[in-house]
């Protein structure tokens, strides 16, 4: 079956359904609003310049966000202003201190954190997500999770 | 096993306290794909891309010779800009409830004002059937946002901080009726912030924000009237404030008292900075806000949002007249200081207005 692109009224359509999950989402991989709206943004301009509806958009712009998400975090080592700029912080040290440690965790792990615990995702799901293979998933999240317990008590 | 569980629930809770921030509500002019111009190009557009900008640069060498070759060339029209688009952006916008056409000519005629302090000089600003009609080569979705902006600007003064929006847990009720008044620990009067001249500093990284508040959500912008006690969250573009929210009391100063606004970049800060002056009939007011506040906060609320809430004169033992302006720094861009410019500069809209269409002509 042929699908062609997306159409535009598709497209609106998704993005007032998802667009606000996704921010939501890009805020955890990012650390940063900022950066999260510009993800989100380049995301559904990827859907759009797409020749082929993908089968499932919703998975795909996740897969898009998260794949984003970490180039942004590299390109970030290099704008450290836009880091002083918006960091994300609370009154309430048990929040900072959790947060500030997941912020310093290597990408794969934090994501898989987030998917896992924020989204409420299966280990394959994630593994989908990311593109990697369970087996990492599964590492990386007990990888992640002892780091938090070795900091945090 | 119990710290891992432990971690979890931290982790579980923290997360869902990060995302869960308010996001801004979205519009049509924020849909990428509306705004933008060609789709970022493929390795494979990319090489055409470059072969046809060497045909040009070769069809421009060829034309150069001609115009300013041998024969003496007339005044040629050189002056038109390679990079604009060819296409126009046409954007349509409505009043959230119907209007009478008084109202739509001044929206209009505030938007046309917007557009100009822009530099969107280009662009044209047209009222029909009820709609207000915005064309030009050069519109994108940040000046498309700035020209609707409601623009709702008021001075008034900080009573405490107030921590994140944290829904009451499950089977918790949430509360009802007026925001409480600040524990007096928490209260962000002058006498509490002690502040010392010397070091120009406050106590305020003592004073937490009141826990009371948590439960409360962000007042909402039907209710951030210019009478009103309001809790409203810090401008998530304007950099880390000392407050996640702001608890603020009635407005003493508002967006018709401004005269002029204009965005300048201070060099002694290396920042960009907005400067206002008020009206000359405000001036006596503006005075009387900023001393009273002496050595306290004074929150700026655009749109229910607390763009930056700076302490007052903390310099100085005694105050001394502002005389009629107010700076406003925020950790801004140079865009985001001539946005905030333009919208302060040229007043409120008189009315709500939505993005009705967003269409590209030729």
């Amino acid at each position: 079956m042929v699908s062609g692109p997306m159409s535009s009224s598709d497209l609106s359509t998704l993005f007032r359904r998802e667009h606000a999950a996704m921010i939501r989402l890009a805020r955890l991989l990012t650390g940063s609003t900022v950066v999260a709206e510009e993800v989100v943004q380049e995301a559904f301009l990827r859907i759009h310049q797409r020749s082929e509806r993908p089968q499932n958009p919703a998975g795909y712009l996740r897969t898009t966000v998260a794949n984003l998400s970490k180039g942004h975090l590299r390109r970030l080592r290099l704008e450290r202003r836009l880091l002083t700029r918006d960091r994300i912080s609370f009154n309430d040290p048990e929040l900072d201190e959790t947060w500030a440690s997941v912020c310093r965790l290597p990408f794969r792990q934090r994501a898989v954190l987030a998917l896992r615990f924020y989204e409420d995702l299966s280990e394959a799901d994630i593994a989908r997500v990311l593109g990697c293979r369970v087996g990492t998933v599964k590492s990386s999240l007990h990888r992640g999770l002892s780091k938090l317990r070795d900091e945090l008590t | 096993m119990t710290d891992i569980d432990s971690i979890e629930q931290r982790l579980r809770r923290t997360f869902r306290v990060v995302a869960e921030q308010p996001i801004a509500p979205v519009g049509i002019e924020d849909e990428p794909w509306r705004t933008s111009v060609p789709p970022l190009p493929s390795r494979r557009r990319l090489r055409q891309v470059v072969g046809a900008l060497a045909i040009i640069v070769v069809v421009a060498l060829v034309g150069l010779v001609v115009a300013y070759g041998p024969r003496s060339s007339s005044n040629s029209p050189s002056s038109t800009p390679v990079t604009q688009s060819a296409q126009a952006l046409h954007a349509v916008f409505v009043p959230t409830s119907p209007q009478p056409r008084a109202v739509l000519v001044q929206a209009a005629t505030t938007m046309a004002a917007r557009l100009h302090a822009l530099g969107e000089s280009d662009a044209a600003v047209t009222t029909n059937h009820g709609a207000i009609e915005v064309s030009g080569r050069t519109l994108n979705q940040a000046v498309l946002r700035l020209v609707r902006e409601t623009g709702a600007f008021y001075v008034r003064p900080v009573l405490c901080g107030a921590p994140s929006y944290r829904p009451p847990t499950q089977g918790g009720t949430p509360p009802s009726g007026p925001l409480p008044m600040c524990q007096s620990q928490y209260a962000l009067t002058a006498a509490n912030l002690a502040v010392n001249t010397g070091t120009q500093q406050s106590a305020n990284n003592t004073i937490m924000p009141d826990p009371s508040f948590a439960p409360y959500p962000d007042t909402s912008s039907a209710h951030d009237g210019p009478s009103a006690t309001v809790l409203l969250p810090g401008d998530p573009a304007a950099g880390a404030q000392q407050y996640t929210r702001f608890v603020l009391g009635p407005a003493e100063l508002n967006g018709s008292d401004i005269a002029t606004a204009y965005a300048q970049y201070d060099d002694a800060t290396s920042s960009w900075i907005v400067d206002v002056t008020v009206k000359p009939d405000a001036v006596a007011q503006w005075n009387a806000i900023a001393e009273q506040s002496f050595h306290a906060y004074l929150g700026f609320d655009l749109d229910g949002q607390v763009l930056s809430a700076p302490l007052i004169q903390p310099l100085q033992t005694a105050f001394t007249s502002f005389g009629g302006q107010i700076q406003i720094s925020a950790n801004f861009t140079g865009t985001e200081a001539k946005g905030l410019a333009a919208v302060l500069g040229t007043g409120p809209m008189p009315v709500r207005l939505s993005l009705q269409s967003l269409t590209h002509t030729p």
